[in-house]
């Protein structure tokens, strides 16, 4: 039982994470999803059922997505989480043409003048590619060594 | 389970060479089908398939069919299906399952594109887009996988379910859990909790039911005889039996989870009725709770269950469960069980 305790996250804290994603992007609580967290500052998302499964679970390994970093003060998207809650964001959207999005997916920084600053959700041809960070007119890439587009030579 | 005897026989890399004009063609074709399977298991597929064996033959020695699924937890059906277009990937939809593809063209560049590494497709062979179809949770549901990794079921068992619900992921291999746990992340998937256990002892460790299982037990792997011909190994009886040994374990494991009315599949990617009617028999004969029911989806060729090989008789029923070969739908074989449990 104690690794299923390991990963809930008191309610005060995922009340928390909520509450940093609507701040920076505007996403809403949305029903049907709870958090877990990973580590020291990892979160991951998990659908309620499943939430309500893990307490009856003597064991479990891995569970559920990794959707991105906590600090007191801000939520660092992940590449999937940004693709799964950032269809509900309203605000620190950024949209990247074809060079830039080759780049950027290479993980690689590219310049974006905004006057949007901090964690940013990255869209290219209306499609959410992940999470960036944008300032000083340099979009800062998170896009993890595994995940970026191989060279086909 | 002891050292692995196979019969010798030729690479089947070797005899790929390039195209062959007819009847040239024909023989060439001939000597590779003789020199790549081994006598006995000829023979096998023979007794099997009868007057459809020169079908069954054709279509194993012709190079393999090469599928996708779009990711529908990712993008939608649509976008996803047009950008494989614009990718220059020929597509042909599957009967079968809404987001599964028969795809050609540009194939191989497929997994160097950026949509392959958002999550938005997920190679996999036609043939194993089965059992989760067939399985059908709802998105309401507790599902267990027995036999989860590398996770391509998986995956697709969350897609069907709309990422809600819950699915207890299991895998004996911690380390096909780690490749596991990438798919799941590439994929999107929530609603997933992975175990890492011993499938055959898991009933006596969970304290849960389930409403719906797939045990997509290990096996010889005998119906991926065009996709993986080069690397297949033809294991002799002894290996065989071995493998019998571990599927009855898991399939009993397995049906002592599930709850009074649910449902189980059973498959596996081979076609030797000692890995699949005579697991499924076993169950029949030591429970009295389990019944096999005809899948509802005919959305693609299959053959009937066999009751009888070799000297053992099977139950009538088992004439309900599925053998898919690889002439029926151009993909891998399978053989698929759907039980009940029978309150």
């Amino acid at each position: 039982m104690s690794q299923t305790k390991s990963l809930t996250i008191d309610l005060e804290r995922e009340a928390h994470v909520w509450q940093l994603l609507n701040q920076q992007f505007g996403i809403p609580r949305l029903p049907g999803y709870r958090f877990l967290k990973s580590g020291r500052k990892r979160i991951r998302l998990i659908s309620d059922s499943a939430f309500d499964l893990l307490s009856r679970l003597p064991y479990t390994g891995t569970t559920g997505l990794y959707v991105g970093e906590y600090s007191p003060n801000a939520f660092r998207l992940s590449m999937d989480g940004a693709q799964l809650l950032g269809p509900h964001a309203t605000k620190q959207i950024v949209e990247l043409n074809d060079d830039q999005v080759e780049t950027w997916l290479q993980g690689e920084s590219v310049n974006y003048e905004d006057v949007q600053r901090g964690y940013v959700i990255v869209v290219h041809n209306n499609t959410i590619i992940g999470c960036g960070s944008l300032s000083q007119g340099k979009l800062r890439s998170f896009v993890p060594k595994i995940r970026r587009p191989k060279p086909t030579d | 389970m002891g050292s692995v005897k196979t019969e010798p026989h030729l690479s089947y890399s070797l005899l790929m060479t390039t195209p062959i004009p007819f009847p040239l063609e024909e023989a060439y074709m001939e000597i590779k089908r003789q020199t790549t399977f081994p006598k006995s298991f000829q023979e096998r597929f023979h007794r099997l398939l009868d007057d459809e064996y020169p079908q069954f033959l054709n279509s194993i020695s012709k190079p393999p069919t090469h599928f996708v699924r779009v990711n529908t937890l990712k993008i939608d059906l649509k976008t996803g299906t047009e950008r494989l277009k614009h990718l220059g990937i020929d597509t042909s939809p599957l009967p079968w399952f809404t987001s599964g593809f028969q795809i050609s063209g540009a194939h191989d560049q497929l997994p160097f594109t950026r949509e392959y590494s958002l999550g938005w497709y997920y190679i996999q062979e036609g043939g194993s887009m089965l059992p989760p179809v067939i399985l059908n949770p709802q998105p309401s549901h507790i599902v267990l996988d027995l036999c989860a990794a590398p996770g391509s079921k998986t995956t697709q068992l969350a897609q069907i379910m709309e990422n809600k619900g819950a699915i207890v992921a299991n895998d004996r291999s911690f380390r096909r859990l780690t490749s596991f746990g990438h798919n799941i992340q590439v994929c999107g998937v929530i609603n997933t909790i992975t175990l890492c256990q011993d499938g055959r002892h898991l009933s006596t460790r969970l304290p849960l039911s389930f409403d719906r299982i797939l045990v997509d037990a290990p096996c010889t792997a005998s119906g991926h005889l065009r996709s993986k011909a080069p690397q297949l190994e033809f294991p002799d009886q002894q290996r065989i039996l071995g493998i019998q040994t571990v599927q009855k374990g898991l399939l009993t494991s397995a049906f002592r989870l599930l709850k009074p009315g649910g449902i189980l599949v059973y498959s596996t990617c081979s076609l030797h009725p000692e890995e699949n009617e005579t697991v499924v028999n076993h169950l029949l004969n030591n429970s009295s709770e389990a019944g096999i029911e005809r899948p509802q989806n005919t959305q693609f060729t299959s053959h009937p269950g066999i009751t009888q090989w070799n000297d053992a008789q099977y139950h009538e029923d088992m004439t309900k469960c599925l053998r898919v070969y690889p002439h029926d739908n151009d993909t891998d074989g399978f053989f698929i069980a759907l039980i009940r449990k029978n309150s």
